[in-house]
């Protein structure tokens, strides 16, 4: 061997683990140059380095898109999650015969006659005696949809079970007394924990 | 700044009213106000939901000469109301009175189109020629006296 291409191999050499060392820093885009005709040992050395690098690129990359993917997806989940929430009307038995319907988000026409459709059919099928209407964290609504409301309670009476609204806020309390809402006999606690102590002291064993 | 939101389905409502409430918060307004206007663009869209063909949610911050403020436009491709006057009463479709009994499984109470005019300082219906649309905008600083 002669000098001359000892020190050209020793450079090739050096240029390889360059590349190398950067792609240990995470730099995939730097190939191995491939000097000389392509049949030399070393070409077929480097050839094969080039294509480690080129497959591990492509694989982060498909990483990457995988994480973006997932992120997105949760980023779906959660908002539909908030949707769920906002959109749907859960009646919920918390005690035996004792129903609440937990209002959350935001409260508009439809929705609130979406909760008397709901709440009278509950109370009907399971032969509740007492439903709570809990609006703890609803800080506002129309005037017509606050009337609702009461009118809600009412009927549930109508229908020969009780009804106590919770959790009102005090921008809704003074909407209702702005507007002249009339709470009739319509009974108010301060919280759902005050209404449920209020029922099952007064329950009537089944 | 502009936002239009298809209405194909309850949750396009869902995200129509949340860009608008993020919108009203990135304008100035206070929490309540932001969650008023969430309210208006809720009633449009779930209008456009029963009753409309093709309709669309645009929320955008008002550009002067018009005060600082939000503005909702609801449009949609179905027939113009039969009867607006009567349509915006509580209680009342675009037909008539809307009894008790009946609101009853209805879906609603008939107070959609009030609660808009209530919760809004300028209200507007434009039946057409093209799409009908209802345009409500809520002022930032000027609250109109509201009637009731
Ligand atoms: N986009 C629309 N296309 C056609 N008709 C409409 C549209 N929006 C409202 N209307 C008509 O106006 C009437 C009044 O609407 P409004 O929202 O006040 O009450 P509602 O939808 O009947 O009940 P609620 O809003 O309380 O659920 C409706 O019954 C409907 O006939
Ligand atoms: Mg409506």
């Amino acid at each position: 061997m002669s000098d001359d291409s000892d020190l050209e191999l020793r450079d090739s050499i050096a240029d390889a683990l360059l590349v190398l060392a950067n792609v240990g820093f995470g730099d995939l885009d730097g190939r191995v140059e491939i000097k000389g005709n392509g049949d030399a040992p070393l070409a077929a050395l480097f050839a094969g380095i080039n294509e480690m690098i080129e497959s591990l690129r492509v694989e982060r990359e498909r990483n990457r898109a995988y994480q973006t993917e997932i992120e997105d997806k949760l980023a779906t989940i959660e908002q539909q999650r908030a949707a769920i929430r906002e959109l749907s009307t859960p009646v919920i038995e918390i005690w035996d015969g004792i129903l609440c319907l937990p209002v959350v988000g935001i409260v508009d026409s439809v929705r609130s006659a979406q909760m008397t459709d709901v709440l009278l059919q509950a109370i009907a099928e399971r032969r509740a005696q007492f439903a709570i209407v809990d609006i703890t964290g609803i800080e506002v609504m129309d005037t017509k949809t606050v009337d609702h409301f009461v009118r809600l309670a009412k009927s549930v009476r109508l229908i020969g079970a009780d009804c106590v609204l919770t959790g009102i806020s005090p921008n809704i309390a003074n909407t209702m007394v702005a507007m002249g809402v009339s709470l009739g006999d319509v009974t108010t606690h301060r919280s759902l924990r005050e209404a449920l102590k209020f029922f099952v002291l007064r329950k009537k064993p089944r | 700044m502009t936002e239009r939101t298809l209405i194909r389905e309850a949750l396009d409502v869902f995200t129509a009213r949340r860009r608008a409430r993020q919108l009203a918060v990135a304008v100035g307004f206070a929490p309540a106000p932001s969650l008023e206007i969430a309210i208006v663009v809720s009633e449009l869209g779930t209008n456009i939901l029963k009753y409309g063909v093709r309709g669309e949610i645009v929320v955008s911050r008002t550009t002067p000469p018009v005060p600082m403020g939000v503005e909702v436009v609801a449009e949609d491709e179905g027939p113009p109301i039969a009867d607006i006057e009567l349509a915006v009463r509580d209680g009342y479709g675009d037909r008539g009175p809307i009894d008790a009994d009946q609101w009853l499984g209805r879906g609603g109470i008939g107070a959609g189109l009030g609660a808009v005019i209530r919760l809004s300082d300028s209200f507007e219906y434009h039946p057409g020629p093209g799409k009908k649309f209802f345009r409500a905008i809520r002022y930032l600083h000027t609250r109109r006296v509201v009637r009731v």
